[in-house]
């Protein structure tokens, strides 16, 4: 059975745009809450330096604590981005896998 | 038309035999650990809990009440810190190719090996040893309190958002 390219192109089309939507949908939430408890606790940390309330004791702390906190929810955010592209390739190569097996009856690993 | 289909059909069978040859799925990130998402979980209510104690300040005089607070708590962290590293890390061409185009641009990388749920458990544990020494020394505001606090929430769903997206 010869194989039907334009089935394949809609399987993997599929298969990709499923597993993208689902996890920008988790990014999407992600970053929204990220920014905003940062934008927060910058906020706090700049009103406790004038009012007193953060000490001498704990101001350097928090202003490195803020610079920190975006550098890792940008390693985060990539961190995902690389497990959604690990899980888009391996399920563009499973439905390659299953196309093969069809039109040519041999059952591959 | 013929012959697009032709060529198609010879780069399928091209991927067909090389993927026989090579296993051509991929794992760039680590393994999914349920027991890690749990102790993280678990961690995040005793932390609230103990927030929750704190939320009006606290005088160093009174340090001695809070300190097995402080042990179990940072204890408990350091623990999940060496639970996230303690796992495969795949590496790849995929990202140190990433690592040198984002490096040129001078933008901070993902380090080959670095898990980022596991950075983040070390900076909430360096974050509570923080707490614990300004506790011990002058005591803590209500606006200190609620900064630690902000920043360890920041923290930890950075870990939980990353550990749970593991879970393909």
């Amino acid at each position: 059975m010869a194989l039907d390219l334009n089935e394949l192109m809609t399987d993997l089309k599929t298969a990709i745009s499923e597993i993208v939507g689902r996890d920008l949908t988790t990014v999407r939430g992600f970053q929204e809450r990220q920014l905003k408890a940062i934008a927060q606790q910058a906020a706090l940390v700049s009103a406790g330096i004038l009012t007193g309330d953060i000490t001498p004791e704990t101001r350097e702390f928090f202003l490195d604590g803020l610079e920190d906190m975006v550098l890792n929810f940008l390693k985060t955010l990539r961190g995902i981005l690389e497990i959604t592209i690990e899980k888009a390739w391996n399920a563009a190569i499973r439905v390659i896998w299953d196309a093969i097996e069809r039109a040519t009856g041999i059952t591959l690993l | 038309m013929k012959s697009l289909l032709k060529s198609a059909r010879a780069c399928l069978w091209l991927v067909f035999v090389a993927c026989s040859l090579f296993n051509c799925t991929v794992q760039l990130a680590p393994s999914y650990n349920r027991e890690l998402v749990t102790g993280i979980t678990a961690q995040n209510k005793s932390t609230m809990e103990f927030f929750a104690l704190m939320a009006l300040g606290a005088k160093s005089t009174t340090y001695v009440d809070r300190e097995s607070y402080y042990i179990q708590l940072i204890g408990g962290f350091d623990a999940l810190v060496t639970q996230a590293n303690a796992r495969f890390t795949p590496r790849n061409k995929f990202r140190q190719k990433a690592n040198e185009a984002l490096k040129n641009k001078g933008i901070p990388v993902l380090e080959e090996g670095e898990i980022p749920s596991a950075t983040a458990l070390g900076r909430i544990y360096t974050t509570l040893i923080k707490m614990r020494e300004t506790d011990q020394k002058q005591g803590v505001t209500a606006t200190e309190v609620q900064a630690f606090k902000g920043q360890i929430k920041i923290y930890l769903d950075q870990a939980l958002t990353y550990e749970n997206a593991l879970e393909r």
